[in-house]
């Protein structure tokens, strides 16, 4: 699967892992990671760590987890170096917390 | 899957399958036939080649049962026709045949027939392989029918993309793009990658390219690229500066575009006086500067989120000032070209870009040979996006005679002159938010319709302007300027102060006398500063234009002088009068001593 979610203990935060190329193939997939949440009832944690790649598609899709996470923070983890100069050319630090 | 007993159940309508018979034989004929018949058929028949090639034009069966051996002309030569002259209308045609040989039977399909049969005939096994004939008829038949559509569809799509492609040529100006010291690639069809790429000159000549890419592809990525180059020209023309259009820009796009969509993009002002260059990025790769006299690249990396994210509260004002020297070249880009990639999936990245860019002793050669390592790198390997590049060469002699050349549009037209009055109050707030400038001089065209003299109105009122806030109520040394890193840090320190800025403030005040041919326009400029003493920069400015040390600043004040008639520097320095004449016959006022 190139999209899993688990549940963090108090259910308060959900973690999305991608896995292999992060671009609009995970489309579908990542939407459906977090639409079955109601809109603003978690924080989000997306990791990284087996992303590949990232294309601008998939940093459409950061900014739409975003805007459902509404008050909640999104924070993007575990990214390896190719993802982290994309994150990094587009400041995405500056609306996400990456780590 | 449909048994052979199902075809009973055709009702023997007019929407039930015909077949043409074909046989010499009377008996034949009739024993088909009654199968046919029993099992809800139509029938038609023919006695030879010749009739049942003549049957199908007339009757349009559905399917052909065809002898061999027949008078006039045998089945395999009629088989032959019908084929041919069914174009794309498949009819499918099985022998139904009293020969076994190998010979006879293999000539049946070589001949362009479907499948055979041979005498004595097995009534389940015939309707068998009749309805399997039907079934791939119908498969065939969609088929060609949804390869119709693909095709309609294709050219629908293509004569869209062309209407939309001559919609996006008019709309994506970039004529100022055309000069001899900018070079530039992107592809006609680059807007359907999101690819952007927009040149302008504000009044005073300042050159404004914005090179941007949207997300996504197709019709979705380039309709965003209509909006912003509309923003970006009409601001370009009044005079705003780039960080302003951004702003504008990210506004605009915040509220049109669906979340997830935005426009990475890079909007630069290249000052026609002084060649320095003021860069706004947000989301782009990095800019790189070559110098001329080392080679050596610097780079500007984006500070900013892209276009469109969010709304004000997300656009950053911040930008980045670059001390250009004749000969140093800057480059812009899209990830196109750092992303490029080779068959094996490795990307051209940033690395091999500044190795084509550094290397050599021939600049001007540097554009070409970047466009062929790109192309060799790929070698052929399919684009996955486009490659949209910009080389700005700085020369400043060019620069400015093409600032000279922009004196064109609206002609001599003739205007009463009449007499009026304005002033202005900037309070700390609005000179934290607001760029007077472009309003000023659009105003004072609007009243006057002094159209030929904007480029001269925009600059006197842009020096006057940043005199009075950058050295009067900021407080800032222009001295600073006079080393590369001190006009870094010239502009650092403005940004913060003006951010910070609680008082102070700036009164612009603008009279206008009709005279006998035209009339004279006096601007008053004052600040809340202590002032500053004018001798100091009179001195100052006499050795600067020769003194390539001081090439960023002091210069404004020598050019107020050039531009005005009369300037006058009132004690203790925080009031500047200029007096700007002009004349209804000529396009200027007064000769330029600089020309």
């Amino acid at each position: 699967m190139p999209v899993t979610t688990t549940l963090s203990a108090d259910q308060k935060e959900k973690i999305i892992s991608i896995n292999g190329r992060f671009d609009f193939t995970a489309h579908q997939d990542f939407i459906k990671a977090y639409k079955s949440d109601e809109k603003g009832e978690k924080a989000y944690v997306v990791d990284l760590r087996n992303a590949d790649y990232m294309d601008s598609s998939a940093m459409g899709m950061l900014l739409q987890l975003r805007e459902y996470a509404a008050q909640h923070r999104v924070a993007l983890k575990n990214a390896n170096e190719t993802v982290m100069e994309v994150l990094r050319i587009a400041n995405f630090g500056k609306l996400f917390q990456v780590q | 899957m449909q048994t052979a007993e199902n075809i009973i159940q055709y009702p023997l309508d007019k929407t039930s399958p015909k077949v043409l018979v074909v046989d010499d034989s009377k008996t034949n004929r009739q024993i088909l036939k009654t199968i046919l018949k029993d099992h809800g058929y139509r029938v038609a028949t023919a006695r030879n080649g010749h009739e049942a090639v003549e049957a199908v034009a007339v009757a349009h069966p559905d399917i052909v049962l065809m002898d061999i051996n027949m008078p006039l002309m045998n089945g395999y030569e009629a088989v032959r026709r019908i084929k041919q002259g069914a174009g794309q209308t498949v009819i499918p045609v099985m022998f139904v045949t009293s020969l076994t040989d190998d010979a006879s039977l293999a000539t049946c399909l070589d001949s362009g027939g479907d499948d055979f049969i041979t005498f004595p005939i097995n009534e389940t096994i015939l309707m068998a392989r009749i309805h399997a004939l039907l079934r791939n008829r119908e498969r065939a038949r969609r088929l060609i029918e949804q390869e119709k559509q693909l095709s309609r569809y294709e050219d629908m799509v293509a004569r869209e993309q062309e209407v939309a492609t001559s919609i996006f040529r008019a709309v994506m100006k970039r004529d100022e793009l055309d000069a001899e010291n900018i070079r530039y690639s992107i592809s006609p069809m680059a807007v359907f990658n999101g690819d952007l790429l927009l040149g302008a000159r504000t009044p005073n000549g300042d050159l404004q390219i914005l090179l941007g890419d949207f997300t996504g592809h197709g019709l979705g990525a380039s309709i965003g690229s209509l909006p912003t180059s509309e923003i970006f020209h009409a601001m370009a023309a009044k005079g705003f500066g780039i960080v302003d259009i951004m702003a504008e820009i990210n506004r605009r796009l915040h509220s049109l575009m669906p979340t997830g969509m935005f426009l990475v993009a890079a909007g630069i002002e290249i000052s026609a006086r002084t060649g320095s260059a003021m860069v706004w990025a947000g989301g782009v790769p990095d800019i790189l500067i070559r110098r001329f006299g080392s080679g050596s690249i610097e780079h500007i990396a984006a500070r900013h989120l892209p276009l469109g994210i969010g709304g004000d509260e997300l656009f950053e004002r911040s930008f980045d000032m670059l001390a250009l020297e004749p000969g140093d070249r800057l480059y812009m880009l899209t990830d196109g070209v750092t992303e490029a990639e080779n068959a094996s999936g490795e990307m051209f990245g940033i690395g091999r870009l500044k190795q084509s860019i550094g290397e050599h002793a021939d600049p001007d050669g540097i554009f070409d040979r970047v466009m062929t390592n790109l192309e060799t790198f790929r070698a052929g390997h399919a684009q996955n996006d486009d490659v949209t590049l910009l080389e700005y060469v700085c020369n400043p002699g060019l620069e400015h005679r093409i600032s000279q050349r922009l004196r064109i549009g609206a002609g001599s037209r003739r205007q009463v002159s009449t007499e009026w009055h304005i002033d202005m109050h900037l309070n700390a707030e609005a000179l934290r938010d607001f760029d007077p400038r472009p309003v000023v001089t659009q105003l004072v065209m609007d009243v006057q319709g002094l159209y030929n003299h904007r480029e001269r109105l925009f600059t006197i009122l842009a020096e006057l302007f940043s005199n009075a806030l950058d050295h009067g109520v900021l407080g800032l040394d222009s001295a600073m300027k006079r080393s590369s890193e001190g006009f870094s840090e010239y502009y650092r320190l403005r940004a913060e102060r003006l951010a910070a800025l609680a008082d102070g403030w700036v009164d612009i005040s603008l009279n206008h006398q009709p005279s006998m041919d035209g009339g004279q326009l006096n601007i008053q400029i004052s600040d809340s500063g202590a002032g500053f003493d004018p001798k100091i920069l009179e001195q100052a400015t006499d050795r600067v234009c020769h003194d390539n040390a001081e090439l960023f600043c002091g210069r404004g004040f020598s050019l107020l002088r050039q531009l005005c008639d009369n300037i006058i520097v009132h004690p203790p320095g925080n009031l500047t009068e200029a007096a700007y004449a002009w004349r209804h016959d000529t396009e200027h006022a007064n000769p330029h001593p600089g020309e």
